[in-house]
């Protein structure tokens, strides 16, 4: 299933509600159901609050599932941005004093999925994962 | 967020989902809270049994919760954690944040026998 979003304030909303119909069209377990719209709604979080997206900006969101494997492939039209080698420091490790108070959304993205990938492309960030069913 | 008192401890059970459209909500109700508490000299048990779902938002708002009980004598410790949700604390390593139990009734025994009596004396216990 496919669905391309304009950018606007129901950007995260509208996802949301992609991935829910995502889960009753193929039936995903609930805990499935509940990573895949985690990692949409940490996604497109990230695209409005941090992509710099214009006004005419957009995301497209694409699931496949088969063999037992949710795909996801993920594309905004914000500033190029590389999660895989630059997502912000990792300091989950530190004592809670220590923590940032932000920072969590893209260990949820990276430990909840697996075969992520990065593209930048056609002025596009491409980012595509994988949810074992 | 359901707030109810039990001598020096006062537990806290919001419901539903926190994301993005309802965790400002939660943190101001929350922090609210904390504020309170302070001042009262009274612990908080947070359970989450009611919380279905929770992005980095929500996470984000627990650990404010947390940094500002650290400036007082303020203890949060959560409780009631449903399965997907304590996936989100494990990946999170919110285990070393808030000190987690399975139950409500085990949380508050942590706490004195007056709060245990009156948690008990509710049915709750």
């Amino acid at each position: 299933m496919q669905r391309k979003l304009q950018y606007g304030p129901l950007l995260t909303h509208e996802a949301v509600e992609f991935v829910e119909q995502v889960g009753l069209a193929y039936s995903l377990a609930p805990t499935v159901r509940h990573r895949l719209t985690l990692i949409v709604e940490e996604l497109v979080s990230n695209s409005v609050n941090h992509g710099k997206m214009k006004a005419d900006g957009h995301i497209e969101l694409d699931v496949e599932v088969e063999n037992d494997i949710a795909s996801l492939r993920y594309v905004d039209t914000g500033i190029e941005f590389d999660p895989i080698g630059n997502a912000p420091q990792d300091d989950r490790h530190l004592a809670a004093i220590d923590r940032r108070v932000g920072g969590l959304g893209w260990p949820l993205i990276k430990d909840l999925s697996t075969n992520l990938s990065y593209l930048r492309q056609d002025g596009q960030n491409q980012i595509t994962l994988s949810l074992a069913l | 967020m359901d707030a109810q008192d039990y001598s020096e401890v006062i537990i806290l059970a919001p419901t539903g989902r926190v994301d993005h459209t309802s965790a400002e909500v939660f943190q101001t109700e929350l922090l609210e809270h904390v504020t309170k508490c302070a001042a009262a000299d009274k612990h908080i048990i947070l359970d989450l049994s009611g919380i279905d779902y929770m992005s980095s938002v929500g996470l984000r708002a627990l650990m404010i919760a947390s940094k500002e009980s650290k400036k007082t004598d303020l203890t949060i410790v959560v409780s009631a954690l449903q399965p997907d949700m304590k996936e989100i604390f494990e990946i999170s390593r919110f285990h070393f944040v808030f000190k987690t139990f399975e139950t409500t009734a085990e949380a508050i025994k942590g706490f004195s026998d007056a709060a245990v009596a009156a948690y008990a004396a509710a049915g709750e216990g």
